[in-house]
């Protein structure tokens, strides 16, 4: 008997809560667009912010109740675009992804440190406080505030600078805006990317001082260059590719031999290779080539000269 | 510790005063062989070079003009010819405009000077409507640490009346000796200092003059108050030791009992503090026409052999003056501009001596206490000990979390830096790099929040 | 080395610091506790050692464990303060407990009262608290259990019988007490088990081990206070408001109320005041907001001992007063220079 009573008892309150519950969900409803909804839906919800509003929902209704030039979703990708734009009947113009270089290899093994820092573990504290405690002061600091705001986990710290991988980066843009030292830079994402390593304005002997893979601004590169895309603007003692130009040949990579201050990944490394390869053959055929002839020069048989040399 | 004796009414800590370098009387130092001015040595505006390559100029000749209301000239410290105007690491951990000059070693001055004696006649006797444009001249700045151009506090708004003048002479932070020692060889050209200065704000009202000096010190009080006794008006108040003691509002409130209201000057309750140093500066330049060249700067701390307080021209490196002092020991292990509770520290030693630096600390691992940080356990300790009355566990909290919009409510720009909280600290929180870290956010949401309403503003116009 | 070639150590802010920090005052905590560890040893015997040792054991293993196998976090047992923990939750702990309920106590004190939060720093609640309120109510007979088998206390009860045990300490005997002549009664009852003030305040009563001597725990808070350890203002909050409430009711009714000073040394009042309300982790911020703490700790205390169901409210009152004290950091704020 009692089971029966409190089961109705406790039915009968589930009951009037529903009805409570249904009746304020409908009269307390705030109206809303259904179309934002449906493009809330389909964005990435990563909620990063990259886009400048807060979160997919509050990029969904702005982008739906008034669109501005320019508004785009960086890390949303081609067919999530086709897809929003078929559910508000227009076409969206393409996203071109672009990815995240960092310009600077100033890893513990290639660059000396010069104090040890016992501050707040933030790149930017550090920032503030002196020119950080590796001997160059333009370098990535490598206390991680690019990892630590990076919503894809693309970024590592490993040994003493930022590891970006290109496969989970979106091209946000939210690392760019967090490094205090602006060694980061937004590119777009091709089957690899040529970077200038190095951020340095210091003079050429002071780089070569402080770190092993630094650009001393030689100009060799910008010489080898077929399309003119990079270039070591006047006083600023640095290179730097425009990625527009570029048309990934690897020449430069090769051609900065003595630092290594240009790196590329992906395909071209193999075309970087073999570029050096045949240097290194062009230059071991000279040497054969200048040994054979000094040898004919000395072999009094060969020669024709009438000069002896005593 | 002596009760009875006056300090301030908020928080405060109670550090070992370590003053091993009380003893060592002032010495003179020959000038170098390069001198390494940064252009910048002030709080405001930096001068602008106005010598180039190769000029020739002498002791006292304006290197750098000021530029803008808050700034100050630079004065060459040595005779000789500008060897660069370039970038060089100065003692702010970064790398500056500095003007590089090749000491001719001849010391031949830009102007004459003379050498007339401090005393309470030479004072009344002095005209002193000349005497702000005079120490504008010399390029004096505060010489505790601080570097505000003095004649600009010299020279308040006409509004504004200062009934008060104090000397710092308190120098609460531990092992720094040069203000002591200043005090114990320098008095007479001290109070003359400070005679100087309330006669400068006279000319609207009765002044009274105050030297506030720790009681640890207690040659520096008998000298002092001996060369005060004869001006009327003018006393020597020993203070209890509690540290910061020499910070402007504490020392306002611990002598007059006075409080400045928050985000305002001193001049807001009549009152203008000088340190002590900057006001025998300011005797030397109003009366005898002598630039300030020079200054006193303790080198000490274990890590250094012998500790001394050495009489300096601007633009030597520290490196001269530890090699100086014996050189450092093995187990050195912090080099630090200034004190140890504010002081700043450096990487390197080849930095110059500027007019914002009063002591070369080099201590070891032992003396710094060096911790890692752990979990903060919201002791308190931090809110009990600070002067302004904030919470700094509080803002540690909010800024670990990253909710900068809680900054504002906690009154984060009434914190002098003083270093107290992390000092008390039982986890060794980074507290002052926190609190510096928050100063910044909190300027940029200020600053975002007024540029919204000026965008809104001129939205609504249209 | 050359001056100019020395490599420096760079930070900000001061750059010394006081020598007092964490683990060293938790260890000055857990020396203030060993008068009243030794008073508990004399008076429950092997028992109570028994209690002790596991309790700081099996507190400072589980943190150990947790931290390296679940939570994969650096291990900090290096700061007393799992310790610590261990060791005010033994305290609070009848004599009689067996071992796998100190266990169990310890797990839930460390496990969820302070490494679920985050570690040390980030608990709202008091961890020994969580784990004696966990006990309290998952094993009420157990922790009602004041049998003693050795020690003081164990030849002063060898007349008694076991079931008459539950009302050793006056609390019990007051909270179970249903008879008519409550003044002669609670004469009566103070000769059986021989309690009057000295031996109240001297701790030969019964009781959880570590609340019985006021003595003992008198003499470790004297040492914090020392060393300044110890924020004063919450045990002289609590305990002076106890005071003045059991004085209060004693006035209105002195037929049926303890006298004021019985109150006051009787159950663990001493012990919550001194070293569990104090804890710096779960109390307010400010000196004004600590005085607030002690207060509400005290007025809910005595409303739990007057009114509640359980004999003892100074635990409940503690946690209560926990959950308050976020409240109170926002509201009550250190007073500014210059405003």
């Amino acid at each position: 008997m009692e089971i029966i009573m409190s089961v109705l008892v406790m039915g009968l309150i589930a009951i009037v809560l529903a009805v409570a519950l249904i009746i304020s969900s409908k009269k307390f409803h705030v109206p809303e667009n259904p179309l934002i909804e449906k493009v809330a839906s389909l964005l990435p919800q990563a909620n990063c912010g990259a886009c400048g509003f807060p979160g997919c929902a509050g990029f969904a209704k702005a982008f739906v109740e008034e669109p501005v030039p320019g508004m785009r979703c960086p890390v949303a990708s081609a067919e999530v675009l086709k897809a929003i734009g078929e559910v508000l009947g227009t076409a969206i113009g393409e996203n071109k992804p672009m990815r995240a270089v960092l310009h600077c290899n100033g890893k513990h093994s290639n660059v000396q440190t010069v104090s040890e820092y016992i501050g707040v573990r933030s790149c930017a504290a550090a920032n503030m406080l002196y020119t950080g405690d590796k001997a160059c002061m333009y370098s990535c600091i490598g206390y991680g505030d690019c990892a630590k705001v990076c919503l894809f986990g693309a970024i590592t710290m490993e040994d003493g600078i930022a590891v970006f991988d290109a496969e989970k980066c979106t091209g946000c843009g939210l690392c760019v805006k967090e490094c205090p030292r602006k060694v980061i830079s937004l590119v777009q994402k091709r089957i690899s990317n040529v970077r200038v390593t190095c951020s340095s304005h210091d003079k050429g002997p002071v780089v070569r001082k402080n770190c092993k893979v630094g650009c001393i601004a030689c100009g060799k590169c910008v010489k080898v260059c077929p399309k003119e895309a990079i270039t070591v603007a006047p006083g600023s003692n640095l290179a730097r590719i425009d990625d527009a130009k570029c048309i990934l040949c690897g020449k430069c990579v090769a051609e900065c031999d003595i630092m290594h201050a240009i790196t590329a990944d992906g395909r071209v490394v193999k075309a970087v290779e073999i570029i050096i390869k045949k240097k290194q053959q062009e230059k071991e055929e000279k040497q054969k080539a200048a040994a054979m002839a000094a040898g004919a020069a000395n072999n009094p048989a060969a020669s024709d000269t009438k000069e002896v040399k005593s | 510790m002596a009760f009875g004796l006056k300090t301030f009414s908020r928080g405060g800590i109670h550090v070992d005063d370590r003053k091993y370098s009380h003893e060592s009387a002032i010495e003179k130092i020959p000038a170098p062989k390069t001198v390494v001015i940064p252009i910048s040595q002030h709080i405001g505006a930096p001068a602008k070079a106005v010598v180039t390559k190769d000029q020739a100029v002498k002791i006292g000749q304006i290197i750098a003009e000021k530029s803008g209301f808050i700034s100050a000239n630079v004065l060459s410290p040595v005779s000789g010819v500008v060897k660069a105007v370039e970038a060089r690491m100065t003692p702010t951990g970064f790398k500056q405009d500095c003007i590089v000059i090749e000491n001719d070693m001849k010391d031949e001055y830009f102007e004459a000077f003379t050498a007339v004696a401090p005393s309470a006649e030479v004072i009344e006797k002095l005209d002193v409507s000349g005497a702000v444009k005079a120490v504008e001249k010399a390029g004096i700045v505060g010489m505790g640490g601080a570097a505000f151009p003095t004649s600009v506090k010299l020279s308040p708004p006409p509004d504004v009346k200062i009934d008060t003048v104090i000397l710092n002479g308190v120098e609460c932070e531990p092992y720094l000796t040069a203000d002591a020692r200043i005090m114990i060889e320098d008095a007479e050209k001290i109070v003359a200092g400070l005679a100087l200065i309330m006669k400068i704000f006279s000319k609207n009202g009765p002044v009274k003059g105050y030297i506030g000096i720790e009681a640890n010190k207690p040659d520096s009080i008998q000298k002092m108050s001996e060369a005060a006794s004869k001006y009327k008006d003018i006393e020597v108040v020993s203070l209890a030791l509690k540290y910061p003691q020499g910070g402007e509002k504490q020392l306002i409130n611990a002598i007059v009992g006075r409080d400045v209201p928050s985000g305002k000057l001193p001049s807001a309750v009549g009152c203008v503090v000088q340190n002590v140093a900057t006001a025998a500066s300011i005797y030397d330049a109003a009366v005898n026409n002598r630039p300030l060249i020079e200054r006193v700067v303790t080198v000490t701390g274990m890590g250094v052999k012998k500790q001394k307080n050495l009489l300096v021209r601007f633009g030597t490196m520290f490196t001269e003056l530890i090699d100086y002092c014996g050189g450092v020991t093995d187990d050195a292990a912090m080099l630090i501009c200034g004190g140890p509770m504010m002081g700043k520290a450096l990487q390197t030693s080849e930095v110059p001596v500027t007019k914002a630096v009063s002591g070369i600390l080099v201590l070891t691992q032992n003396e710094a206490n060096l911790y890692e940080e752990a979990p903060c356990i919201r002791c308190g300790r931090c809110v009990d000990v600070c002067p302004m009355g904030l919470q700094p566990g509080m803002i540690n909290k909010v800024i670990d979390a990253g909710d900068y919009d809680k900054l504002e409510e906690l009154s984060l720009l009434d914190c002098i830096e003083c270093g107290s909280c992390n000092y008390i600290c039982a986890g060794h929180e980074r507290l002052v790099q926190k609190i510096k870290i928050g100063k910044v956010k909190l300027q940029e949401i200020l600053k975002a929040r007024k540029e919204k309403e000026a965008q809104l503003k001129k939205e609504d116009k249209k | 080395m050359e001056t100019k070639d020395k490599k420096w150590i760079v930070g900000q802010g001061s750059h010394i610091y006081f020598p007092q920090d964490t683990s060293k005052i938790m260890f000055q905590v857990i020396l203030a506790l060993l008068p009243a560890s030794a008073m508990a040893v004399y008076v429950f015997g092997f028992d109570a050692l028994k209690v002790l040792l596991i309790g700081v054991i099996s507190a400072v293993a589980v943190e150990a464990l947790i931290q390296k196998y679940l939570m994969k976090t650096p291990v900090t047992i290096g700061d007393y303060s799992a310790a610590l923990t261990g060791l005010l939750l033994a305290l609070n702990l009848p004599a009689g407990s067996p071992w796998w309920m100190v266990c169990i106590g310890s797990l839930i004190a460390i496990g969820i009262g302070k490494l679920a939060y985050g570690g040390l720093g980030q608990n709202p609640f008091n961890p020994a608290l969580v784990g004696r309120v966990a006990l309290l109510i998952g094993f009420p007979a157990l922790m009602t259990d004041w049998s003693v088998t050795g020690g003081y206390l164990a030849e002063l009860y060898r007349k008694i019988p076991a079931e008459a045990l539950t009302t050793a300490t006056p609390l019990g005997f007051i909270k179970a007490y249903s008879g008519s002549n409550f003044t002669a009664d609670l004469v009566a009852y103070f000769n059986s088990y021989s309690i009057n003030l000295k031996t109240l305040f001297i701790g030969t009563t019964s009781g959880s081990i570590g609340e019985v001597s006021e003595l003992a725990l008198l003499l470790g808070a004297l040492y914090l206070i020392y060393k300044k350890v110890l924020n004063w203002e919450i045990p002289a909050a609590f305990i002076g408001t106890v005071g003045v409430i059991a004085m209060a009711a004693y006035y209105l009714k002195p037929q049926a109320m303890l006298l004021p000073h019985y109150h006051l040394f009787s159950g663990g009042l001493f012990l919550g005041a001194l070293f569990m309300a104090t804890d710096m982790v779960t109390s307010p911020f400010t000196f004004r907001g600590r005085i607030v703490f002690g207060i509400g700790c005290g007025v809910l205390t005595m409303l739990i001992r007057l009114y509640g169901g359980y004999p003892e409210g100074v635990s409940f009152a503690i946690l209560l007063m926990n959950i308050f004290v976020p409240i109170i950091d926002i509201y009550i704020k250190p007073k500014r220079f210059g405003v």
